[in-house]
């Protein structure tokens, strides 16, 4: 038996170590030119307008991202792609509407090696605005600003008037006048291709002056997009951009390198031959790049996982602050909440530094409205911001004013004043109104998250001390949904949470209209309720300044960000720095806020061990 | 035999039916929307209500509930499953690659709890008392006790940090690897999964082996086995573990159904692209009908694993069999 065992034992540790020998054995996959990186759990849609996850974006990025006419530059600016575009003219006619004429390159090419034409940035409109599309459960909200979207995306006409095939290298889209003047407007006529004829060889395209369409009936469209929902959508065969599909197996998702793909905005291609992104757990996979079974695992937060990185000779950092933050939303249209004074005081009973140290290690940075740090207008008048700001911090007694001013502002008999000296930390002395009714707020925060912890110890601690009962629920990820996004549809016996700790990643361009603006009032995008008409007007003036007019942008944009935080429907608790911990190996990872690892994989590569040195930058 | 064979498989319909209702209810009662959990955020408003209500009846949320559990059942009859709103594809192609995935680490797991359990548990007997049979009661308390992932978490501190020898987790990569290179690569990445799986689950089975060869050696048989002067090898395989073998087949039967079971935890810790891991994401997201259907599979293995282990009872001793 002892013998049986010891033979066992010996062949299994053989076996492993054969084992740990022959990874990369095929020809052509090398440690050297792969580039592997950790990633949670993928779902599988590599096409756009299905799916969720920010892993799959990975992927879509690297099959897909690089044809645009337009786009985002590692700073964050919107730019004309000149890889893609040749020549852009635009004329407005006598109604406001804009017309965009786009020529592009000759030499683009799928990675098939057919050629990139007119036709396939025409299909895209076309195909992702269509109701087919929607019907197979795809989400697109392409096309949204063009002349004769609505009849499209509704179904009452297969004609699309504000997109035009002029010729094989030439198109147009014209948007429409009620959607100018628009600061960021460049960024309304960006347009993509789809590999129209690999997708769809029995569609064709008409075009007139009255517009384009499928010139085959709503069946056949139907019957090709089904088909590319069911097929393209995991496996995509055809793409434009540096990488193409191989497989996804076992939550590893292998692409190869795309000969056919021109360049990212300079003109890079890439240079290692596969990537791979790979399911990791976790709770190792920083320890995975440490031991190097991997090459980078991006967004790191948590502090344990940084210093373990610093701490490696052979694991290198990069960071940059989150075009974003995490913060405190709140309902703005019912309960105490609704009073301004109320969410200042709430404003002022969090010691937003602790709530860094505990969830992040005081790795980031605490930001007092909604910009960020990298935003463009920060760095142009951030100063000017900062003295026009109220930097709140946590101070009781300011709370206590505040809440004077509410109608919160009695003893448990709603007639005698309320003292704030008498307030306890064990809650035994709290503010009532005339009603008997006493001051709560009732916050749901995602279980198993360091901020909904951090956020109950403070407001345990402080919001007595101002007479306010805090209290906190914690829920899953659903449920925060249903109570936050969509509390407008609640009875009010449903309505209980009015605070929320969510996380908030800007878009780009950044424009406060869809979130912010009472026109969405009542809809899940306004989900804190706000319905300010000095807001609303702000807002407006901000988007509708001139395209170019920058002093102008940044006055109204100063106007905009004081008026916002005086309103306070969020209070913003952190602005995470994100690390990048990847092999010391691997060079070229300038990843910034608006350029995720896939759109630096062009500048990518990898060195030999004898040249390998880490490195710590910052963006 | 067959008769009770018969009555058995009929008494299972109406158990099913139970079990699908109560999963079913059990489902729709959890809070949140599943469809709200599947559309992007990117959607205007107008936009996200088209898209909503398209989705919503392209599950079929739109109907009653008891049309919706008749759909679904009599789907799950003619082989369609339901499509799975957090993937946003049939139900069936969302667990095709996780069930394979579970079956092959449950394999691995399988061979090395019965390799272990058996033999430890009969020599265990036969050395009662002794110092052999302290060591693996007091093994078996501990590896019951502990939770799965600290034990995980131990191994791959052990084995992956400080050693290097075997990966964190994951899965092989077909891609970029092929043959024996593949195939060895599963092997690596199962081992610490499947040895944290089977400590836990060895610990039971090698005190039920245990607990029954006590029990068998004690017999009368057994002294006159010795008596006849049989060699001693003989009298433990042949007579006693023979007659063991009636609570052992109830831990290879349960063992044997326990392939399709996922293990949620251990599953996440080393990120293995199992079953387990799919239900509780598939929870998370309020995924009702992937959530469902594969309860509903997990309770039908369950009761096909008892009926099964109730013929083998039979089979294995004629005592047992009901006429």
């Amino acid at each position: 038996m002892k013998h049986t065992t010891r033979r066992f034992l010996a062949c299994l540790l053989a076996l492993t170590m054969m084992m740990g020998c022959v990874a990369f054995a095929e020809e052509g996959s090398t440690k050297e030119n792969t580039l592997i990186v950790g990633s949670p759990t993928l779902n599988g849609d590599f096409i756009d307008d299905f799916g969720n996850s920010a892993y799959d974006n990975w992927v879509k990025i690297l099959l897909m991202y690089y044809c645009g006419t337009m786009q985002v530059a590692g700073n964050g600016e919107i730019v004309q792609n000149p890889m893609v575009v040749e020549n852009l003219e635009t004329a407005t006619d006598d109604a406001g509407n804009k017309t965009f004429t786009w020529t592009i390159q000759k030499d683009l090419k799928w990675s098939d090696g057919s050629a990139i034409t007119a036709q396939d940035y025409v299909a895209y409109v076309l195909w992702k605005a269509s109701p087919e599309w929607a019907a197979t459960g795809a989400s697109s909200n392409v096309g949204e600003k063009f002349l004769g979207y609505k009849p499209y995306v509704n179904g009452e006409t297969q004609v699309f008037t504000g997109v035009k095939l002029i010729d094989e290298y030439t198109f147009s889209v014209t948007v429409d006048a009620e959607n100018l003047p628009y600061y960021w407007e460049s960024s309304l006529a960006t347009v993509s291709p789809i590999p129209f004829k690999a997708w769809a060889p029995e569609l064709t395209i008409a075009s007139s002056d009255e517009g384009a369409c499928f010139e085959q009936d709503r069946e056949a469209v139907q019957a090709a997009m089904n088909r590319v929902a069911q097929t393209e959508r995991f496996k995509p065969t055809v793409v434009c951009g540096p990488y193409t599909f191989v497989s996804f197996e076992n939550g590893n998702v292998t692409l190869k390198k795309n000969p056919m793909f021109k360049g990212d905005l300079d003109g890079n291609t890439p240079k290692l031959e596969y990537v791979v992104v790979q399911e990791v757990p976790s709770d190792t996979d920083v320890d995975m790049v440490i031991s190097r079974d991997i090459d980078l695992v991006p967004g790191n937060v948590e502090g344990r996982k940084i210093e373990a990185a610093k701490a490696s000779e052979t694991t290198s950092l990069h960071s940059y602050l989150r075009y974003g933050y995490g913060m405190i939303s709140i309902i703005c249209n019912w309960g105490p909440t609704a009073d301004p004074n109320v969410r200042w005081a709430l404003a002022y009973l969090i010691d937003r530094n602790e709530v860094l140290n505990y969830c992040l290690g005081g790795y980031g940075g605490i930001v007092h409205g909604l910009y960020g740090y990298a935003e463009w207008a920060y760095q142009e008048v951030g100063d000017e911001l900062e003295e026009l700001l109220t930097p709140f911090s946590l101070n009781v007694e300011k709370a206590n004013e505040l809440l004077d001013q509410t109608e919160w502002k009695y003893e448990a008999d709603g007639k005698t004043p309320f003292d704030a000296s008498k307030a306890k930390a064990d809650g035994s002395y709290m503010r009532y109104n005339d009603k008997g009714e006493m001051l709560t707020v009732r916050h749901m925060g995602t279980a198993g998250l360091d901020t909904t912890d951090s956020i109950e110890i403070s407001y345990a601690a402080n919001a007595p001390l101002a007479g306010l009962n805090f209290t906190v629920t914690k829920s899953d990820f659903n449920a925060l949904l249903d109570n936050y996004y969509y509390s407008y549809e609640l009875s009010d016996d449903e309505k209980l949470y009015s605070t929320f700790n969510m996380g908030n990643t800007f878009g780009n361009p950044n424009d406060p209209y869809d979130s912010w603006h009472s026109d969405f009032y009542g809809t899940w995008q306004n989900a804190c309720q706000v319905n300010d008409p000095e807001l609303d007007e702000l807002i407006m003036k901000l988007r509708s300044t001139e395209p170019g007019d920058e002093d102008t942008f940044l006055e109204n944009w100063l106007a905009f960000q004081v008026r916002w935080q005086q309103i306070l429907p969020q209070i913003p608790l952190y602005s995470n720095e994100y690390f990048e911990v990847f092999d010391y190996a691997v060079k070229g990872l300038n990843t910034s806020p608006f350029h995720e690892w896939p759109y630096e994989i062009c500048n990518i590569y990898k060195v030999a061990d004898s040249e390998a040195a880490k490195e710590i930058t910052t963006y | 035999m067959i008769k009770y064979i018969i009555k058995r498989i009929l008494i299972l319909i109406p158990v099913l039916i139970a079990i699908t209702i109560i999963l079913f209810t059990i489902n729709k009662m959890m809070p949140g929307d599943p469809v709200r959990a599947m559309l992007p955020t990117s959607l205007k408003a107008d936009q996200y209500e088209n898209a909503y209500n398209a989705m919503y009846q392209k599950l079929g949320l739109d109907k009653s509930l008891p049309e919706q559990y008749f759909r679904w059942v009599t789907n799950m009859l003619q082989g369609e499953f339901g499509w799975s709103s957090k993937n946003n594809r049939p139900v069936a192609d969302v667990v095709a690659e996780p069930i394979r995935n579970t079956v092959i680490l449950n394999i691995g797991v399988i061979l090395l709890q019965l390799g272990i359990a058996v033999p430890v548990g009969i020599r265990c007997a036969v050395k009662r008392g002794k110092l052999y049979d302290n060591f693996w009661q007091v093994f078996s308390l501990i590896t019951w006790s502990m939770p799965s992932f600290f034990i995980a978490l131990c191994l791959l501190f052990i084995f992956a940090a400080q050693l290097g020898w075997l990966p964190f987790g994951g899965m092989p990569n077909a891609a970029l690897t092929s043959g024996w290179a593949y195939y060895s690569d599963w092997l690596r990445y199962m081992v610490l999964p499947v040895v944290v799986l089977s400590l836990i689950s060895v610990a039971s089975s090698i005190r039920i082996v245990r607990n029954a060869m006590i029990d068998a050696l004690n017999q009368d048989y057994i002294r006159t086995a010795r008596a006849k002067g049989l060699r001693e090898k003989t009298v433990i395989y042949s007579h006693a573990f023979r007659n063991a073998l009636i609570p052992v087949s109830t831990v290879v039967v349960a063992t044997v159904f326990s392939l399709f079971a996922g293990s949620t935890i251990t599953e996440t810790v080393f990120a293995w692209n199992g079953i387990g891991k799919v239900l509780i994401d598939a929870i998370n997201s309020r995924d009702t009908m992937l959530v469902s259907t594969m309860n509903t599979f997990f309770a039908l293995v369950s009761v096909i694993a008892v009926l099964v282990s109730d013929i083998v009872y039979g089979l294995i001793d004629p005592r047992i069999r009901l006429e």
